[in-house]
């Protein structure tokens, strides 16, 4: 066979490869959809409301502006803290890559404090901060700024260090080479910390109004729980993984951006 | 007064089992505009010498003056071309050029414009926006030439250069470093296992021993200059060849023994 | 000019010291760890304790008097509570490795089983669950199942995608040999796939353990029982001292069952080096 036809069939079994792929993803979600319209339309399933109530509801709130309000809300709350827990985890993070003390004991508090249920706060962060938006704020930070933390200073830490031998040997000042080689090569990883931060501030913000203050979607989706209005409750919670969705893959698609150089 | 002087360099590395002397008592001189080449057995300190001429690693005892001028750090005035590249992944070709230009002052299209000189002159024309990881290996040997020639250094430290070139292109690599040496005159320590590339560019050939590294000989080479790919056919060169040959084979056997004693 | 010169010097120095002391070379007092621990923590400790005493226990408990209340909690009821939430989270954790591992050895291994179940895993483990709460209550109730289901919920998804992603990690070459001596299907899965994607299922497990905890203090919290109860009612007290010490056990304990499955994970898997897991970076 000659090379050309060879590479031609290649091209078409990943093609075919692709439509099998996402036929079966389209196949599988609309047979998810069909179990839960039967499963949900019987008259004894009351919890589960079927798509052909929630999808309305969903429309309905987006049209009323409830959701989409109640949306902003939340998000702002999320990006006002996602923002303080970038500036703080790459400061963080940086210093316990540099310095031999603070490896040496902040970082132990910091693995401590990643892998710790944040939510014991929440009871007594009013004793301190208070439970609107301040408490909401700090509660948001928390849950993002441990894992920037973490991968910041492991990318730092990455960073060949015959690289920086290199820098130096071309006369690189130390300021040059944090800001030419450490950093660029800490990239990949402070951009996979901030992607993972964004969707942790999420369900930072999420649960601290659902458990600590009730407002915004928190406020939708109990509102809803406890009128026992499912369409609205099941719409509320599609938007939230919607959300979510949404800004994981946003922050992958920049990560691909910024580190073309590494696609190539 | 020679223009580079290496006194009684040792270096002795700590490491958790023991203390590993790495070089020992090294001392040479090399006078301006002059091509040396180090040639020794692999893992013999041709690397770590390097790196103390360059001030990248402090000496455990002895100095290297530069016209007459102690120095023990990174300077201007030397360019080092690395064992393994070093080339920053993030950078294309062009960017891993100019990267060495950035401390300096001058203009961004000053920059460029030396940079693709150099590009061009290793033969890199046209892969400018390519980034290390699409280039192979030789290529990648070829832009760290380059980003240590457009700093345009008094001193150039060659780290194998051309250590990953296919037997032509380093045949190329050889005569084309031969003419940029003879326009642009530098002195250069060109480090080598390869002993007909050591002599067939070289004014002077230092051999080192392993364990610990120090000088074994130091061959005076004087063919005349330019040379040709013809010299290799030379008696003398052969005869030349032959004794480095011995020198190193000798060395290593040495350093066998001693550590059989140990 | 002479500034800078120093400046780029010391860089050099720095950068010696620091492959000096990956060397081993003999530290000085001041670079050893534990004396740094000593000074940093004994120091914050101090602060803490200083601080307790000047804002008053009604602000910031003395660190010693939350240590005082970490004991205390041996006969005051607190930690029985605990042991009883860490039952039911523990109950809810062997759910998830029950169901979460066969399902991730099947996406490992199955190409169209990915296809179908990927979306709706990678869906559920970026969103916030929490968001779940209010629909899980009504579907389940708030005792015992609820819990559980949440509890399930936060811990499964590592579960399956690092189990998964071990299955893809085994060297092709291992199924080759295994079909050279005409393994059967299900030998294979037994004898060659769990082995092999055992670090990372291990790995998954301890992550889907945090997890679980995290999930079991947002469960309690919020329908206001046991270990969630008690947090409650002493923050609401304002009896500091208790709720800390009692917070530090919680810590102490997913810390400890961490521990456990390390050293689980280093006897079953003499040969595999620590893995630290999938928590949603990507692997090139
Ligand atoms: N940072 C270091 N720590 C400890 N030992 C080192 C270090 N750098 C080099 N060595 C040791 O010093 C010796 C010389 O190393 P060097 O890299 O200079 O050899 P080389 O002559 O360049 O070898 P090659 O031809 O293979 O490049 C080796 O035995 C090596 O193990
Ligand atoms: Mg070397």
């Amino acid at each position: 066979m000659d090379p050309v036809t060879r590479k031609d069939t290649w091209i078409s079994q990943s093609r075919k490869n692709r439509i099998a792929k996402w036929g079966l993803r389209v196949a599988s979600f609309l047979v998810f959809l069909a179990v839960w319209q039967w499963y949900g339309a019987k008259p004894e399933m009351f919890a589960v409301a079927p798509p052909s109530q929630v999808f309305p509801a969903f429309y309905e709130a987006m049209l009323s502006g409830e959701l989409p309000k109640a949306a902003a809300g939340t998000l702002y709350t999320m990006a006002v803290g996602y923002l303080l827990a970038v500036v703080v985890g790459i400061v963080v993070g940086f210093g316990i890559a540099v310095s031999v003390w603070a490896r040496n004991t902040i970082e132990p508090i910091v693995n401590a404090a990643y892998s710790a249920p944040m939510a014991l706060l929440i009871p007594i962060l009013g004793v301190y901060i208070g439970l609107e938006f301040q408490g909401r704020l700090f509660l948001v930070m928390v849950w993002a700024v441990f894992v920037i933390i973490v991968n910041t200073a492991a990318g730092v830490r990455e960073t060949p260090p015959s690289l920086m031998e290199m820098a130096q040997s071309f006369g690189l000042n130390p300021w040059s080479i944090y800001r030419k080689v450490i950093f660029p090569s800490a990239l990949p990883y402070i951009l996979v910390g901030l992607r993972l931060g964004a969707g942790r501030a999420l369900r930072g913000a999420v649960t601290a109004e659902i458990l600590m203050s009730t407002t915004n979607l928190g406020k939708f989706l109990i509102d809803a729980g406890s009128t026992f209005n499912m369409p609205k409750l099941l719409a509320g919670i599609m938007l939230v993984i919607l959300l979510g969705l949404v800004i994981i893959q946003g922050a992958e698609y920049l990560e691909q951006r910024i580190l073309s150089w590494r696609r190539v | 007064m020679s223009y580079v002087e290496v006194r009684n360099i040792s270096k002795v590395f700590q490491t958790q089992q023991e203390n590993l002397p790495a070089l020992e008592n090294i001392s040479f001189t090399m006078e301006q505009h002059g091509f040396y080449c180090l040639i020794g057995h692999s893992g013999c300190g041709k690397s770590t010498l390097l790196r103390i001429i360059d001030g990248l690693t402090e000496p455990t005892t002895g100095e290297v003056l530069i016209s007459a001028k102690v120095t023990n750090r990174p300077g201007f005035d030397r360019g080092m071309v690395f064992q393994h590249f070093n080339l920053l992944p993030w950078r294309a070709v062009l960017g891993n050029v100019e990267f060495g230009l950035e401390n300096r002052r001058m203009s961004k299209r000053e920059r460029r414009e030396r940079a693709m000189h150099y590009i061009h002159m290793v033969g890199l024309d046209g892969f400018e926006h390519y980034y290390p990881s699409q280039l192979s290996g030789g290529m990648q040997q070829r832009v760290g030439l380059a980003r240590a020639l457009a700093i345009e250094p008094e001193i150039l430290l060659m780290d194998e250069p051309f250590g990953s070139l296919d037997a032509q292109t380093r045949e190329t690599m050889q005569t084309e470093l031969m003419r940029i040496w003879s326009i642009e005159k530098r002195t250069v320590l060109f480090v080598t296992h390869d002993i007909e590339e050591a002599i067939f560019l070289s004014d002077r050939v230092i051999v080192m021993g392993q364990r610990p590294g120090r000088i074994v000989d130091i061959i005076d080479v004087d063919f005349p200059r330019p040379r040709d790919e013809n010299l290799r056919n030379l008696a003398g060169f052969t005869e030349m060849r032959g004794r480095v040959w011995k020198t190193l084979k000798c060395a290593a056997s040495e350093a066998k023994a001693s550590a059989a004693k140990r | 000019m002479s500034g800078f010169k120093t400046a780029q010097q010391r860089g050099v120095t720095r950068l010696e010291k620091d492959s000096q002391i990956i060397q081993g070379e003999k530290l000085r007092l001041r670079d050893q760890k534990w004396f740094q621990r000593l000074l940093v923590w004994g120091l914050l400790v101090a602060v803490w304790e200083i601080l307790g005493v000047i804002l008053g226990p009604f602000f910031l408990p003395r660190i010693s008097q939350v240590f005082l209340s970490m004991f205390a909690a041996f006969t005051n009821g607190d930690l029985t509570t605990l042991a009883s939430s860490l039952r039911q989270m523990f109950l809810g954790f062997g759910l998830a490795a029950v169901v979460g591992i066969p399902i991730g050895l099947i996406m490992g291994r199955s190409r169209w089983a990915e296809y179908v179940l990927g979306i709706y895993v990678n869906a559920l483990f970026v969103t916030s669950l929490e968001a779940l709460l209010p629909f899980i209550i009504i579907l389940v109730g708030t005792d015992f199942y609820f819990r559980v289901v949440v509890v399930f919920l936060f811990a499964i998804f590592y579960i399956i995608i690092n189990t998964a992603a071990g299955v893809r990690a085994i060297d092709p070459n291992l199924f080759e040999t295994a079909a050279a001596f005409c393994t059967p299907r299900l030998k294979l899965f037994i004898k060659i796939i769990l082995p092999a994607a055992l670090p990372y299922v291990i790995a998954g497990l301890r992550l889907g353990l945090g997890h679980a905890v995290k999930g079991m203090v947002i469960a309690e919290l919020w329908v206001v029982v046991d270990t969630g109860r008690r947090l409650v009612d002493l923050g609401f007290a304002r009896k500091l001292p208790e709720y800390f010490a009692l917070a530090l056990w919680i810590v102490l304990f997913g810390a400890l069952a961490n521990q456990i499955l390390l050293s689980f994970q280093k006897r079953l898997t003499p040969w595999g080096s620590e893995i630290a897991g999938f928590t949603g970076s990507r692997k090139k």
